[in-house]
């Protein structure tokens, strides 16, 4: 692995793989995926839905659902590696060390608790030897950090409009003061202009609290608007990886480039939109060789006989594909 | 005068008057009164024709006839019209601007909200949702609309109520020049064949337990072929089964679901929800409508697939010369595919000017803070843009004056009394603020 990416790393992804176990066989979200976190700063994951970007966040936690494994890989953390953890060690990792702020703000909270309550939960769970005194004064400061009046705490999550809930959710992600915060598509499902002020939210609290960010989304402007590098995921593999400005202003991946081209930039002459042509494959049974074989408008011999490793292109900027 | 027969129950309807509104060629209107017995041609059966053009003798100009309706000679809103007297029927002068495919004016959507039988009886005013408060604009052949906004603005319900899917709490829909805001379903079952709609979710919109060849030949059972019989007027026709499954065939090809025989009999979870979209909009497309409304089609999609369905829906649209409304709230989007762009905002028109103009010289703080707010993809140039702060209020209660003034950056007093009308401020580019009045 280049110098650069384990510079002062606070998170190191060593070989990834995460597999879910179904009748058919193994499901292979996510596989060989290697990327590396320093302190305070953002990352952000890209691709369509079904290349693993979600099952990363999840490996990540250990919280995969039924059925999932981690087959193979470290993540080390801090400087241990949370693979092997005991159950017990992992609880303490979770929010402490890395917390999450799930997908879909309107049902992510029980619908029959107050709100400050689900957030003290989180304190509570997580630290020892904390008073109710202290919890209701620590949930009062979290919302104030996310721009929510101290007051509404004593508010059911029915009581707080979209946006609200979306700080809240936040707010909870940081209840035990977290180290990485991983946000599972933060802005979807959310109105334009309360997705800008979510995303601005999350900006300022990295820059203020020195957190590191991990963002995942399929929407490639979120990313660029909040992530200082960029991981773009094709069926279960990072096929380009570097600093965010290196990869929008040249992308090298074919993938990467029909990603861009089909996102409408709302600046600019009026276009007719692109796309990529065909659909994402099959995880039980892949492609041989390069994953994107089938649908790349590049595709040479070798790409359906070996697989391109990452290769770091120019400074800063790897990519997996045979035309480099 | 023509006293009409009553219908099933209720009082007999007086017609006195019809109203006629025709386009020039400079693309003004005239709108005025006619006796319903006025004759426009030498044929005695033929009647008024929709989109055709008329020598208006009193005026001496020519016109095309955009929409004719029957009204009562008591209405308070005919004594100012003019009355016409002598017209004749003359070749279609492509100088005149076609007429519109749908048009509204002031049409409004009120929800009532439900209450408790202790506020029935002690409570006077009576609360609405009012997820569309007057609207008018209208829609010309083959145009592509987009209507954007925050949710809880309206779209949705807006395209709904222009389908007559839900009717309308006042104002007029005019379709093909026809007044359709008060008819009945029956009445509404042939123009049906003519309006379409795409849902957002084509997870939900597409029935489990019908095989695609059925969902696509639905339309084509129900409405039957529409053809010109013998004596030269439009008659419909059962098809025969041989005959739909050419059709459906042939639909399926259209939007690139090939070879049509490999999907004609799956059912809808045995695709992907690009192709579900595109059983959709095949199922829309199928009978040739004049008017469709696409609410939100790609958003439940996924982002490498949105531009296939998108611009399958372009091809089809120029293709047929279908108008089609398209609801979205993504405004990139909209813009590089709408002719024109509508924003709303709690029910209200804010701007409307074409895709260029809205998109690029906005014109309405509320249009400009949406388009700050839309992400680029662009990393460097993050971190500059203000975002306006607050979220959309209630449409049961709506602010008063300008509707947008509580999260404005240059309200001022005016706008929190006097309600901005639209106003034309450049060529076809229409805002309501007081901005610009």
């Amino acid at each position: 692995m280049p110098a650069w990416l384990t510079r002062l790393a606070l998170l190191e992804v060593q070989n990834l793989t995460t597999h879910y176990r179904i009748l058919r066989g193994w499901v292979r979200a996510v596989e060989n995926v290697s990327f590396s976190v320093a302190q305070g700063e953002a990352l952000g994951i890209a691709g369509e839905s079904g290349s693993g970007k979600s099952t990363i966040a999840l490996s990540l936690l250990r919280i995969l659902p039924a059925g999932g494994h981690i087959r193979k890989g470290k993540i080390i953390f801090d400087g241990t590696d949370l693979v092997p953890l005991a159950e017990n060690d992992m609880r303490k990792i979770r929010w402490k060390g890395i917390s999450i702020v799930f997908q879909g703000a309107m049902n992510a909270m029980n619908p029959v608790f107050k709100v400050g309550d689900q957030i003290g939960e989180a304190i509570k769970i997580h630290e020892d030897g904390v008073t109710s005194a202290d919890i209701k004064e620590r949930v009062a400061k979290l919302l104030e950090t996310v721009g929510i009046e101290p007051s509404r705490a004593d508010n059911y999550p029915h009581e707080f409009s979209g946006g609200m809930r979306q700080r809240a959710l936040i707010a909870m992600a940081l209840a035990a003061n977290p180290t990485l915060l991983i946000g599972d598509e933060p802005g979807t499902a959310l109105d334009v202009i309360v997705q800008a002020q979510t995303l601005r939210l999350l900006r300022d609290l990295k820059d203020r609290l020195g957190l590191s960010m991990i963002m995942i989304s399929h929407d490639l402007s979120i990313i660029a608007e909040t992530c200082d590098k960029v991981a773009i995921m094709y069926a279960g593999k990072i096929v380009e990886y570097g600093d965010a400005v290196s990869i929008f202003k040249n992308p090298l991946h074919p993938y990467t480039q029909g990603l861009i081209k089909a996102f409408p930039s709302i600046k600019g002459e009026k276009v007719r939109l692109s796309s990529i042509p065909g659909q994402p494959p099959d995880l039980l049974n892949p492609p041989p060789a390069c994953r994107f074989n089938p649908r790349c408008p590049y595709v040479m011999d070798i790409c359906k006989k070996e697989e391109p490793l990452l290769k770091e292109n120019e400074k800063g900027h790897t990519v997996a594909c045979h035309l480099y | 005068m023509i006293v009409e027969k009553p219908k099933k129950w209720g009082r007999s309807k007086k017609i006195d008057l019809r109203y006629v509104r025709f386009g020039l060629e400079d693309g003004t209107v005239i709108e005025g009164l006619v006796r319903p017995k006025i004759q426009v041609s030498a044929e005695t059966s033929k009647d008024w024709a929709f989109n055709s053009c008329y020598l208006i003798r009193d005026l001496q100009k020519v016109g095309r006839l955009f929409s004719i309706r029957e009204v009562s000679d008591s209405d308070e809103f005919t004594a100012k019209l003019p009355r016409f007297e002598r017209f004749e029927e003359v070749a279609d002068d492509p100088k005149i601007p076609g007429a519109p495919v749908v048009s509204i004016e002031n049409l409004r959507k009120w929800y009532p909200l439900k209450r408790g039988l202790f506020e029935t009886v002690f409570s006077k005013e009576e609360a609405n949702v009012k997820a569309v408060d007057g609207v008018s604009f209208s829609l010309s052949k083959g145009e592509i609309f987009a209507l954007a906004g925050e949710s809880g603005s309206g779209k949705t319900t807006l395209g709904k109520v222009l389908l007559r899917l839900v009717s309308s709490s006042g104002g007029s829909i005019y379709f093909l020049g026809r007044d359709i805001t008060r008819l009945s379903d029956r009445e509404m079952k042939p123009l049906r064949r003519e309006m379409q709609i795409v849902f957002q979710d084509p997870f939900e919109s597409l029935d489990p337990r019908m095989i695609i060849k059925e969902i696509i030949a639905e339309p084509l059972r129900v409405q039957g072929l529409a053809e010109v019989n013998e004596k030269g007027r439009p008659a419909t026709r059962r098809m025969g089964e041989e005959e739909i499954e050419e059709r459906v065939k042939k639909m399926l090809s259209e939007v690139e679901l090939v070879p049509p025989e490999e999907f004609l009999f799956r059912f809808p979870h045995e695709m992907s929800g690009g192709q579900r979209q595109r059983v959709a909009v095949a199922r829309a497309f199928v009978l040739n409508p004049s008017f469709i409304v696409a609410d939100e089609p790609v958003s439940m999609l996924d982002v490498s697939i949105r531009a296939e369905i998108v611009n399958l829906m372009v091809d089809l649209v120029k293709k047929s010369q279908a108008s089609i409304v398209f609801i979205s709230h993504d405004l990139a989007l909209a813009k590089h595919i709408a002719d024109r762009i509508a924003i709303l905002y709690l029910g209200k028109m804010m701007e409307l000017g074409s895709s260029e103009n809205v998109v690029d010289a906005p014109l309405h703080p509320y249009t400009q803070a949406l388009i700050s707010a839309v992400p680029v993809p662009d990393p460097e140039s993050k971190r500059t843009k203000d975002v306006i702060s607050g979220e959309i209020p209630s449409p049961v209660d709506p602010p008063l004056g300008c509707r947008f003034h509580t999260r404005c950056p240059y309200a001022h007093e005016r706008c929190t009394s006097e309600e901005p009308a639209l106003v034309e401020v450049e060529k076809n580019h229409f805002v309501a603020c007081h901005l610009y009045s």
